[in-house]
């Protein structure tokens, strides 16, 4: 019995001992194939990197004249190629960039990849037909902005405005309302790209109609709004709104000085958020009828509430530095006076 | 003015640390007939400055490792044999800002990030024609 026991137990760790073996053979051959794959696909990228970079960097002038063709599996490199050279320049160069895509079949390319490609593929694919402005993508490209994937949708909205501004903003609005996925300044990026003159007028539609749950979601997107535009839509959210941070926002955008006696009945208001951005827009748009109030909200127990007063006050075109002085020395407040003598500081090294 | 000091006003010095933007403006300078010298950061560049005579041009970029352009500026305004070397600077669309610091740091000129070759050679020219 004794010796049948350590003879089974040797038998099971030899045949162990074997499966691991190769196992971890397997695993090595297995390393070594992939490794083998990167360091060839690497190859192949820097083959194509060192044709096709002075080429390019020649069509941003002019489009050579003989151009070689790009096998189907150096279409992502070239095309991540391209689009960095499109992202350095602009204009006339771009457009040039797109003729080189366009005579070597690129977009149509760029247009299969985003059909069918893996995730990579369809980010690259994505940004070269924003760039080359492929309109015949365009419900291709639509489709990818549904998609759970928030790089993968984000990249697609970029693409569509990239590809016309003006239907973009259209249809993309109600997405950004119920894309709470999407990252607001990644959002914000984009519109700002789109520019004011596109997207204006959709966001503000957007605000005016959204429901009061959405409008702290969106509101924030009104300071990329041309003021004129904004203006309407600020002044009735001002007026009926209660959400503290939507008040915020449109304190911030605010420009019309007709609106100005509700941002003065805002400096009062219990929450600091709405108390520190009326007191900037006081800075902005205030008159000497405001040195009252301001001096006051000097007083209030928000550091940051204070520190806006006082600047607001010494934005004031009535006041001047021998005004702020005597704040400085007079006001009953130690706090106050601290704060404006911070402020009087502050302005002496600007 | 000598044979030396024209050549020399041929050359340029790029200093930017993009790899891509660096090969397009060596191609774009080279068919111009200017000969150009490069460095891809800013410990490197002040390296060069040692080394090299001054360039006709120099091109900067703002963003650089190590040091950065604004400080490579003061460095280049140092020296006396540099002090009037024109510099343009490369500065992102995003950090306009940077404009007026750079002019203030001594920087004759501005071109912003992504450019207009045909702009960025015109600037060039009005100071290495």
């Amino acid at each position: 019995m004794d010796t049948v026991v350590p003879g089974v137990v040797a038998v099971a760790a030899l045949w162990a001992g074997r499966v691991l073996l190769v196992l971890v053979v397997i695993l090595i051959a297995w390393i070594l194939l992939l490794r083998g794959r990167s360091f060839r696909r690497h190859a192949r990228a820097e083959r194509l990197r060192v044709t096709w970079q002075p080429l390019l960097a020649e069509a941003v002038e002019e489009v050579p004249a003989v151009l070689p063709a790009v096998d189907a599996a150096d279409a992502y490199s070239f095309l991540l190629l391209w689009n960095y050279m499109q992202e350095s320049v602009r204009d006339a160069a771009t457009e040039r960039l797109n003729e080189l895509a366009c005579a070597i079949g690129m977009d149509d390319i760029a247009l299969q990849r985003v059909r069918h490609g893996n995730v990579q593929e369809r980010l690259v694919a994505l940004t070269a037909l924003g760039h080359l402005r492929g309109y015949r993508a365009w419900d291709d490209v639509e489709r990818l902005t549904l998609m759970d994937d928030v790089v993968l949708s984000l990249c697609a909205a970029k693409a569509l405005f990239r590809i016309d501004v003006g239907r973009a903003a259209g249809t993309l609005m109600p997405l950004i309302l119920q894309r709470r996925d999407w990252p607001p300044a990644l959002i914000a990026s984009m519109l700002e790209e789109a520019g004011p003159d596109a997207v204006s007028i959709p966001i503000a539609t957007a605000v005016s109609a959204a429901p009061v749950q959405h409008l702290p979601h969106i509101v924030r997107f009104l300071e990329l709004v041309h003021a004129d535009v904004a203006a309407p839509v600020v002044r009735r959210l001002l007026e009926t709104s209660d959400d503290a941070n939507v008040l915020a926002v449109c304190l911030r955008v605010c420009t019309d000085p007709d609106d100005l006696d509700t941002v003065r009945r805002l400096l009062d208001d219990p929450r600091q958020p709405v108390r520190l951005n009326a007191a900037i827009t006081l800075g902005r748009l205030g008159t000497d009828e405001d040195r009252i109030p301001l001096t006051r909200a000097l007083g209030d127990p928000e550091w940051w509430v204070r520190y806006r007063a006082a600047r607001a006050l010494a934005s004031l075109p009535t006041v001047d530095a021998t005004a702020l002085d005597e704040i400085a020395h007079r006001h009953p407040d130690r706090y106050a006076r601290d704060m404006v003598t911070q402020v009087i500081a502050e302005e002496a090294l600007s | 003015m000598t044979q030396s000091s024209e050549a020399r006003t041929r050359t340029i010095l790029v200093i930017e640390d993009d790899q891509v933007v660096l090969k397009l403006l060596d191609h774009m300078f080279t068919r111009r007939g200017y000969s150009v010298s490069s460095a891809a950061d800013g410990r490197a560049a002040c390296a060069m400055i040692e080394d090299i005579e001054p360039p006709g041009l120099v091109l900067l970029d703002v963003m650089l490792p190590y040091l950065d352009g604004f400080e490579l500026i003061r460095r280049i305004r140092e020296r006396p044999d540099w002090a009037d070397v024109p510099i343009i600077m490369l500065t992102a669309k995003a950090q306009e800002r940077n404009v007026v610091r750079a002019l203030d740091a001594g920087a004759n000129d501005y071109v912003v990030k992504p450019f207009k070759p045909e702009e960025l050679i015109a600037r060039v020219r009005r100071f290495v024609g």
